[in-house]
């Protein structure tokens, strides 16, 4: 049994799933071509409040306040996919950076910055996010800065323990006796090591970004009516499910479709180098 | 007399690639008599052993033929057949005996669980028969070492209590795999004579699992040669280690005692010594002690020092603190004459370029997202500023130059051989055209007929490039076969140094005898030499 044998027959199997790419692309068609798709705008009134599917000019009915929710769904899509993405993306960006840092320089430099991120990991989030929101004002940047902040808290504390893994490696200590910069050790010896948790991380953590965003859409501090966001319509529908209305599962079941496919692409690429990793072991 | 166990036309597969892990194994092994499963990784030694105990490991399934265990036929039992005869009527001695045991759990406690579970006897009884075996294998106060934990024993201990733990019910076959592989030389000849002496006394048949065939030797009434899961040769040990007919089995035999690799004759001996310590002293922290004490060594230009050592000793210590991953505590390190910087941080990168490492374990030496092909181009674009075309042509030349076709620079490790990747370290550490490779252990995790090729690799190649060497092994034949000087180390200090031959003949320190005399030989009733002599 040869290695190269094994390898390729694994790599063969582990086809890329077509489900999730199929779900995340015509979301990302969506977000681009909503003004043209949607067949009303996202903030007129068009019929009574939570008004049934199917009826009229409304395919999936209207929202609270008589909007299309079919319009507002597919608008949303841009705010929500772009403020959880870019959020998520500064989280990773700052949380990595941080992380592998600390866990580079140890000593001293670790202790401050992990003490740091202990003191900020223990305030609650929402709080957190109401102050930052609060005091720097209510802009989609703003949100997207402070929501990414919070979250980097977390990515930091996945980064810093996979670096310090990876760091312990030998090709690590023989880069060092090549005389190879700091930069080159984290970001081309450690990073492409590190990436199947981190990804992971980051695709769980994308679901938990959206559902904070629209905590604090909710309160009135994060998007501003009238514009559409999955998270906002969740809650700002609720009351219409006691009168059977299914106004806030629709924008629900988007949220989730976007989490599960992510999801999905996640574990995909988990297993994929989980293989060539245990193959590794094996040889 | 009808056999202990018996094994029929066995086959095991793995489920998902129909790979023949074992493949039509027959054997029947006789009452207190000890067979040897001898072979590379991957010969199936220990699948067959696991089978025993009619397990197989996940993913893989029996596919064809039976095992017979006295009456019982082991495959087709249930699940809770298979329970009631594991720890009762066959029993496992697993390699590494520190991770065999729970952490948490009095060695006592652990010793008698088997028999209480199964019901073979009461605690009294089971604690006096653990004693008595304890006694058995020769462990200082049986009564106080198993009240303790097992962190607080040591690893030769440990693997004794762990064939006691086997022996606890009276099994009528023991399966021991690799059972004194993970501890050191010293350590192994106590284990191996008390555990040949219990063997006997308990008249308990065995399957010995083993790569080692000087230790097989001792051991076994018959050996197995085993390869890719055939069944290569069988014979009496006597004949197999004398005049083993299979050509597989004469690779094997050739491999265990390595020969001397032709001498490399430096340019002139005029030059200055590439590498000088003096009295270099390491620590691992404050208050964790001297890892190197007083460390003084001298490397001529085109040299091979070697530096020999048990684990712990300080061997792969020193090859930290001359690359500089380590800084010295005290002590000077010069190099061609000029004074080394402590950190690798702070040395100029001529001096990079000039030592270079490789290490034990050829996986964890090579990053696994980083092609072949862009691991060896590294050091030429670092230190000798190659580009391109010639870049590329440099690195062909080096694939060549270990062995290897050009085609594989594409590839990644994880699609190597554990040989092949050696053979890429090497051409790594090579690339750099250095003036001393320090190579620790480079053998060690390496099957011994790939081990070989790789010293006669590493033999050729400091002929061509006369570069200078420090061989780092805990193999005393390896040391012997390649260097011009070996170093004796124990607890962190160089307790002799000397020619190969002087060294091997005539050894002055008492350590250096100890270690000498604990190194298995491939013959016969070298163990019994051994306890003769100790006894009298």
């Amino acid at each position: 049994m040869t290695m190269a044998n094994t390898s390729i027959s694994v790599n063969a199997r582990n086809t890329i799933p077509k489900i999730p790419i199929i779900i995340l692309g015509i979301w990302l068609l969506i977000a681009i071509f909503a003004p043209w798709i949607a067949p009303w705008p996202q903030s007129e009134m068009v019929g009574t409040p939570f008004g049934p599917l199917a009826t009229g000019d409304t395919l999936l009915g209207t929202d609270y306040f008589g909007r299309d929710l079919l319009s507002r769904v597919l608008y949303g899509s841009r705010t929500t996919l772009s403020l959880a993405l870019s959020a998520n993306v500064i989280a990773s960006v700052i949380g990595i950076t941080v992380g592998f840092l600390a866990a580079y320089c140890r000593g001293w430099i670790d202790e401050i910055i992990s003490r740091i991120m202990d003191g900020l990991f223990s305030f609650p989030t929402m709080m957190f996010a109401l102050i930052c929101v609060s005091a720097f004002g209510s802009s989609n940047i703003i949100l997207i800065l402070t929501v990414g902040f919070i979250e980097s808290i977390r990515v930091f504390r996945v980064a810093r323990a996979v670096a310090m893994d990876n760091l312990a490696r030998d090709y690590v200590d023989l880069a060092r006796l090549r005389g190879e910069s700091t930069a080159w050790i984290l970001f081309r010896e450690v990073l492409p090591n590190a990436y199947p948790p981190l990804l992971t991380d980051f695709g769980v953590r994308f679901s938990g970004t959206v559902m904070l965003l629209s905590a604090i859409s909710f309160l009135g501090l994060g998007v501003q009516p009238p514009l559409a966001d999955w998270g906002m319509m969740t809650r700002e529908n609720l009351a219409g499910l006691r009168t059977g209305s299914l106004a806030p599962l629709i924008p629900a079941l988007a949220i989730f479709s976007v989490t599960f496919a992510t999801n999905q692409l996640v574990d995909w690429f988990l297993k994929r180098t989980q293989h060539d990793i245990s193959s590794e072991l094996i040889g | 007399m009808s056999g202990i166990i018996r094994f029929e036309h066995l086959d095991v597969v793995a489920s998902d690639s129909r790979v023949k892990l074992v493949d039509d194994f027959n054997l029947e092994v006789h009452e207190s008599e000890v067979v040897a499963l001898i072979g590379e990784s991957g010969a199936g030694k220990s699948t067959i052993g696991l089978s025993a105990l009619g397990y197989v490991r996940a993913g893989c399934r029996f596919a064809r033929g039976r095992i017979i265990l006295g009456e019982d036929e082991l495959i087709t039992l249930s699940r809770n057949q298979v329970r009631n005869l594991r720890g009762s009527r066959v029993a496992y001695v697993a390699q590494s005996a520190a991770t065999a045991f729970n952490p948490s759990i009095r060695i006592i406690n652990q010793l008698v669980e088997a028999s209480l579970t199964h019901g073979v006897m009461d605690k009294k009884d089971a604690t006096a028969r653990a004693l008595q075996l304890a006694a058995d294998m020769a462990l200082p106060e049986p009564e106080r070492l198993v009240t303790r934990y097992p962190h607080e024993l040591s690893g030769g201990q440990l693997q004794r209590l762990m064939t006691v733990m086997a022996l606890m019910c009276k099994p009528s076959l023991l399966v021991l795999d690799e059972p004194t592989t993970a501890i050191d030389v010293t350590t192994q000849l106590g284990v191996l004579s008390s555990l040949k002496r219990i063997i006997g006394k308990e008249r308990v048949a065995c399957l010995y699992i083993s790569h080692d065939l000087a230790v097989v030797a001792q051991m076994a009434d018959r050996i197995i040669v085993l390869r890719n899961g055939k069944m290569v040769e069988a014979g009496a040990t006597a004949q197999i280690i004398r005049a083993p007919e299979a050509l597989y089995s004469r690779e094997l035999i050739a491999a265990a005692s390595p020969q001397k690799l032709p001498r490399v004759q430096p340019d002139s001996d005029d030059e200055p010594p590439v590498l000088e310590l003096h009295n270099v002293d390491a620590s691992y922290g404050h208050g964790a002690g001297l890892a190197l004490r007083g460390v003084s060594m001298t490397l001529g230009a085109g040299r091979c020092a070697a530096i020999i050592g048990e684990s712990g000793s300080g061997k792969s210590t020193l090859a930290r603190v001359i690359t500089g991953l380590m800084p010295s505590l005290r002590g000077e390190i010069r190099f061609k004459g000029e004074p080394l910087k402590g950190r690798v941080e702070s040395r100029p990168k001529r001096e990079l370029q000039s030592i270079q490492l490789v290490l034990q374990h050829p996986d964890l030496a090579l990053n696994p997202r980083v092609t072949i092909g862009d691991a060896i181009a590294r050091p030429l674009e670092l230190f000798r500023r190659m580009k391109g075309r010639s870049r590329d042509d440099e690195v062909t030349a080096l694939l060549e130059l270990v062995g290897l076709p050009a085609e594989i620079a594409r590839r990644y490790p994880s699609q190597l051989s554990g040989g092949q990747k050696q053979r890429i370290n090497l051409a790594r550490a090579l690339a750099a055209r250095p003036d001393l490779i320090i190579c620790d252990e480079v053998t060690s995790a390496l099957d011994t007929i790939v081990g070989s090729q790789v010293m006669e690799l590493l033999s050729a190649l400091r002929q061509r490039t006369g570069v200078s060497c420090i061989f780092i092994t805990h193999d005393i034949s390896k040391a012997a076969a390649i260097a011009d000087q070996i170093y004796v180390m124990n607890q962190g200090e160089v307790v002799e140094r000397g020619a190969p031959d002087q060294l091997l003949q005539s050894p002055r320190h008492p350590y250096t005898r100890e270690l000498l005399r604990a190194v298995p030989e491939l013959r016969t009733n070298w163990l019994e030499d051994r306890v003769v002599e100790a006894n009298a």
